[in-house]
């Protein structure tokens, strides 16, 4: 049984699609959305974040202060990250569109990206052989 | 959080404004071949005003917008819209995109004939300027 699942953004509209990961059934972009609704002072942060996925949706520029490519040397799936003052979005871009793999706060900007990388890595495997 | 909240959220839009003006301005630097600090010299501003607009920080007053995009050449038409009209505009855009595919060159193509498009009733056409692409029901 597959341990990764991918389900479309509704709030994202653009040529190119964005997808939240599932996870053995539990979705971490779900989870880190339900915390910063509970910090009223980030939600418009996250609604800034969500503006950008759009622009990238729809293959507009962005500064790179906003949108970054983090994509070690030598790696050919590109990482990306969004970033707001106090938030960062961390996803890859492949055939099908961007996947949202982790998000988190400015202050586990180091974390988040190891564990972007480590989740990146897993769904690389268990998909390596199908469209996902 | 859904695409309506979204789309009646200032934070929504005065990011996209930003990073509009972003956009202009930078292809005007790569146009004229010029620098940061050539476009500053040539506007009569600071450096540090030019590269907060790059970074897609411009919060200035109106009519400092309307004097940056005049002196650059070209002209800030804000156009108002009723909130009601640019969501079911939303709407069909999210029809649009759902039923096309896009080429290895970002070229918008169709699943299948537009003839067959089934589109919800509102809709007669769809435009998307920026790709000059016109579809009609």
């Amino acid at each position: 049984m597959s341990k990764f699942a991918l389900q479309e953004f509704t709030n994202v509209i653009g040529k190119i699609k964005f997808f939240k990961l599932f996870e053995k059934g539990a979705c971490q972009w779900d989870a880190f959305c339900d915390e910063i609704r509970k910090d009223s002072n980030l939600e418009t942060q996250l609604i800034t974040i969500i503006s950008r996925m759009n622009d990238v949706a729809n293959l507009r520029m962005l500064p790179k202060t906003k949108l970054r490519d983090i994509t070690p040397a030598k790696e050919k799936l590109k990482e990306y990250e969004i970033k707001t003052r106090d938030l960062r979005v961390y996803f890859i871009k492949n055939s099908i569109g961007n996947i949202i793999l982790v998000s988190g706060k400015k202050n586990s900007q180091p974390e988040d990206i190891k564990k972007f990388r480590s989740v990146k890595k897993a769904y690389v495997e268990e998909t390596k052989n199908d469209k996902r | 959080m859904t695409r309506d909240k979204l789309l009646k959220s200032p934070a929504y839009w005065f990011e996209y404004e930003q990073n509009e003006l972003f956009r202009q301005i930078n292809e005007y630097l790569e146009v004229e071949s010029i620098n940061q600090t050539e476009l500053a010299s040539r506007l009569n501003v600071s450096k540090g005003y030019v590269s907060q607009i790059l970074n897609g920080n411009f919060n200035f007053s109106l009519k400092k917008l309307i004097e940056l995009c005049l002196s650059i050449g070209i002209v800030p038409k804000i156009n108002y819209k009723k909130i009601e009209e640019v969501i079911k505009e939303d709407i069909q855009a999210q029809f649009y995109y759902d039923n096309y595919l896009l080429d290895p060159e970002n070229n918008i193509v169709p699943f299948f004939s537009p003839n067959d498009l089934r589109m919800p009733s509102s809709a007669y056409v769809i435009s998307d300027a920026e790709n000059n692409i016109q579809l009609k029901a």
